[in-house]
């Protein structure tokens, strides 16, 4: 890089300067896109020829003088720039597309080129300062690196924010640059701020130890840092170096035998990087031979310092390249007249290098480690350091490209700790089979109905004539026994047909016996299904079928106010013919509702208290009526089987009752037991998880 | 919004009633035509109710609605049982045993059909609510009694086995008792709600 205004793109009308990126002129406005223009790139597809990039590549690979020489060859000493022009020009050796170039060179007016053009023009119009020649440029410029100013070295692009805070170490171009376009810089130093500064920080002197903390710190710095490209100490000198390629082939055959490198060493520029580089000689081509001349006798001059140097010129030109893509100022020294040259130089070799770096592997390890020479290193330091740099600084150590972020390592740790779980004995997940609701109904449904139909064609079993009848039954019969004859009793029938099977089996007994007595009946149905239900009772009981029935309006409501008042009844007409309820020893409440017989006891009973009160109800509602009875409001009642002494019925079939029964008890148990396998399938799944 | 209308008739009935019952004997005439008027009005809106079903299903059976079959039934049955009940009467023996002969076994199958539910729910409610002490009492409960039930016990005739299926069996009548107060304290408030018009007439 240099600090004189080269970097600026001078415009071919009026001569003033523009920016490198600027496409057109921002004092007169005339068109700028000839200074970029390609020699020897078509301007559009229509445009090809034959001679174009992409042959003259192909030749140059396939051309066999131009193969990498298997042995390592002395390094040749360099002649003068115009002796090697005049070498080159005469030689019979040359390549058909070099000659192709220079026969046209020769031929052709304008055969250098629109840039070329541009850049005479630029040349015609800069002022005398600049005349002093590409040839002192260069003897200057070299100069300076031999002095190993770092600080004007190491300045890229891509600059780190506190070198860039130094404005001595900005060159002027970029401080242009930041100060009409202050965005744009800082988005460029955003990017590039995670590179490390090696510049005031790293010793001047460069040893093996000295490298190997170097690579230490580096490593134990943010991975991205060592992943970017590292700033080259030299990004000028390494523009001056490109013509030295031809030397620095040949000297790559020695380092390619360095045993100590390996590819994963420092390989931190993506694989593409090759394909980066291929258009840069293209844009190249605008170098003036002479500038190439020139540049292969200061390389050799290097050279001539010491086979390290050698080796530090030979690993440059690769980051040459990439830096001139990547620096915009880079682009301003493309139309120095002998830049052009320089980069014509390049357009031959890169090919080459290219070509070798194809055939040999080694040669494309050699890449990576270019990068590292970007480490602010003073030119001679470089020249030194690569073989150390290259070789890893600690055997142990963890190459950047492996270090882990805190995010892998939290996922490296799950995947352990799987990994681990992977061989321990744990519960087998078992299937809850959830019951569908309809299988589960049919499958009880058809076990009861089988049941109790073959408990029924087995026929009916008598029930036991000793069975135990329960105590209000047994106070019920003595009650019925103290009735005389001729005493009248009340039979209320209040039930319904679905119960009408248990309550004629109890009542039926009862109706008989009293029927034996000699016992009046007179008979009162609540409900209007009653009458027919009655008939059949009284059938059942083997009374005569035109016994009174009646129906009575309202239940005991409407005995009510009889009961109140037994002159009411006997001074108006009534719904029925009951006109007294206390002409009646007796009231037998036949009901499968226990509310109904509730209300006769709390609404009726009151008011008559010479009446007494019986049930015949359901084996399901005698618990509500067992206070009543222990109260003595009821003298008696009888509920379930074995209060009705139906064993010797024989539409009654007692087996088939208690298979019922036993199919219930064993429906309740599986209900539980599957309740509690669940219960225990769930336990031991929570225990295994 | 309560309507104050029927909201005064029903509070005023029920207090006639209830002075009628503490004005004995006197209040009995009065309390027998309250109560006729009570009947009556039932009997009636049993009537209305009758009119309503029918008048529904025929408007199924009119729109052909889903199901208007079964409606249909309803109708036919209704309309053969009034009229035979008209011609015949519903003192008649033979009217009795047809209408018997049809209501009893379909009462009785859907009792039964009960039974399989309950037992069903039986086996469910465990699934379903898990172990509480609802469901292990009535678990329990239901154990003990279906195995009274089925008079094994009972036929070993051993006298102390005797006393504690005695004692269990009384159990039954102590939640009967609670069963019971419950009923009557939560009618009285009822019948309060309802004199004071808070419950009951009158809502819209």
């Amino acid at each position: 890089m240099t600090e004189d205004h080269s970097e600026l793109n001078l415009c071919p009308n009026c001569g003033k300067e523009n920016l490198p990126m600027a496409t057109r002129c921002v004092h007169c406005g005339s068109e700028m896109e000839d200074l970029f223009t390609i020699f020897g790139q078509p301007q559009s597809p229509d445009e090809q020829s034959e001679d174009s990039l992409p042959d003259i590549i192909e030749e140059i690979r396939n051309d066999p003088s131009l193969k990498t020489p298997t042995e390592v060859e002395p390094i040749p000493e360099v002649p003068p720039a115009d002796q090697i022009n005049e070498s080159l020009l005469n030689s019979e050796e040359l390549p058909d597309w070099l000659a192709k170039v220079r026969e046209r060179a020769q031929g052709e007016e304008d055969a250098i080129g629109d840039l070329a053009s541009g850049t005479i023009a630029m040349d015609a119009a800069r002022s005398e300062e600049v005349s002093a020649g590409v040839e002192g440029e260069f003897n200057a410029w070299i100069n300076r690196v031999r002095e190993k100013s770092q600080q004007e070295n190491s300045v890229r692009a891509r600059q780190l924010p506190n070198e860039t805070e130094d404005s001595d170490q900005v060159p002027e171009w970029l401080q242009r640059i930041r100060a009409l376009r202050p965005h744009l810089e800082e988005e460029i130093t955003h990017e590039v701020k995670t590179k490390p500064n090696y510049a005031d920080e790293m010793p001047r002197e460069w040893t093996d130890e000295a490298l190997d903390e170097l690579r230490r710190q580096a490593l134990a710095e943010d991975f991205e840092q060592e992943a970017e490209p590292l700033p080259t100490t030299s990004t000028g000198a390494e523009e001056e170096e490109l013509p030295a390629e031809p030397e620095t082939e040949e000297l790559n055959e020695p380092v390619q035998d360095e045993p100590e490198l390996t590819e994963d060493d420092f390989h931190n520029i993506p694989d593409d990087e090759d394909e980066i580089l291929e258009p840069i000689p293209a844009e190249d081509l605008a170098l003036s031979p002479e500038e190439a001349d020139e540049a292969i006798t200061d390389e050799s001059e290097k050279e001539e310092q010491g086979a390290g140097e050698l080796e530090a010129l030979e690993e440059e030109p690769e980051p040459q390249i990439e830096e001139i893509l990547e620096a915009p100022g880079q682009d301003v020294s493309l139309t120095n007249a002998s830049q052009s040259e320089e980069v014509e130089e390049a357009l031959v070799e890169e090919p080459a290098s290219e070509t070798e770096a194809s055939e040999t592997p080694e040669q494309s390890e050699l890449e990576p480690s270019m990068t590292e020479d970007e480490t602010g290193l003073p030119p001679e330091e470089q020249a030194e350091a690569p073989e150390d740099i290259e070789e890893p600084a600690d055997s142990d150590s963890v190459p950047p490209d492996l270090l882990l972020l805190r995010d892998q390592q939290d996922r490296a740790s799950l995947l352990a700790s799987l990994i681990e779980q992977e061989g321990r004995v744990t519960a087998g997940k078992q299937l809850t089979r959830k019951p569908s609701g309809r299988g589960g109904r049919l499958a009880v449904a058809l076990l009861l109905l089988i049941g109790l139909i073959v408990s029924i064609l087995i026929g009916p079993a008598a029930m036991p004539t000793d069975t135990p009848k329960s105590i209000p039954a047994l106070a019920l019969d003595e009650k019925i026994q103290t009735l005389v004859q001729n005493d009248r009793v009340l039979v209320v029938l209040d039930y319904q047909a679905a119960t009408s099977r248990e309550l004629e089996s109890l009542a039926a007994p009862l109706l008989t016996q009293l029927h034996s007595q000699g016992i009046q009946f007179t008979v009162l149905v609540s409900q209007p299904s009653g009458l027919f239900l009655a008939q059949s009772l009284l059938a059942q009981a083997g009374l005569p079928e035109d016994t009174l029935v009646e129906h009575l309006p309202g239940s005991y409501l409407n005995l009510i106010s009889r009961a109140m008042n037994p002159a009411i009844s006997d001074g108006q007409d009534t719904l029925t013919q009951v006109k007294d309820l206390r002409s009646f020893k007796l009231v037998l409440l036949v009901s499968d509702f226990s509310d109904n017989i509730r209300g006769w006891l709390e609404q009726i009973a009151p008011w008559i208290g010479s009446l007494n009160f019986a049930a015949v109800t359901t084996q399901m509602e005698a618990p509500v009526l067992s206070p009543y009875f222990d109260s003595g409001q009821l003298v008696g009642y009888a509920a379930g089987i074995g209060d009705g002494n139906i064993g010797a019925q024989t539409t009654f079939s007692y087996r088939a009752y208690r298979v019922g029964l036993l199919l219930m008890l064993v429906m309740l148990l599986l209900g539980m037991i599957s309740k509690g396998e669940e219960d225990a399938i769930r336990r031991e799944e929570e225990r295994a998880e | 919004m309560k309507r104050p209308i029927p909201l005064i008739v029903g509070a005023l009935s029920g207090l006639i009633v209830l002075a009628a019952m503490f004005i004995v004997p006197q209040g009995g005439g009065i309390l027998a035509i309250v109560l006729n008027w009570v009947i009556i009005v039932a009997g009636a809106a049993l009537l209305v109710a009758i009119a309503s079903l029918v008048l529904t299903h025929v408007r199924f059976i009119a729109k052909g609605k889903k199901g208007f079959l079964l409606s249909l039934v309803l109708v036919i049955s209704f309309i053969t049982t009034l009229a035979l009940g008209l011609l015949l009467g519903v003192d008649r023996p033979s009217f009795l045993k047809f209408v018997g002969a049809i209501i009893r076994p379909i009462e009785t199958a859907l009792l039964g059909l009960v039974a399989l539910v309950m037992m069903s729910a039986a086996m469910k409610i465990f699934r379903e609510r898990g172990w509480s002490s609802l469901t292990v009492s009535f678990g329990v409960s239901a154990i003990i009694f279906l195995i009274l039930g089925l008079g094994f016990p009972q036929n070993l005739n051993i006298p102390v086995l005797n006393e504690v299926i005695r004692f269990v069996e009384g159990l039954p009548m102590i939640g009967a008792r609670g069963l019971l107060i419950g009923i009557g304290i939560g009618l009285l408030l009822m019948a309060f709600r309802v004199l004071f018009g808070m419950e009951g007439f009158g809502n819209d």
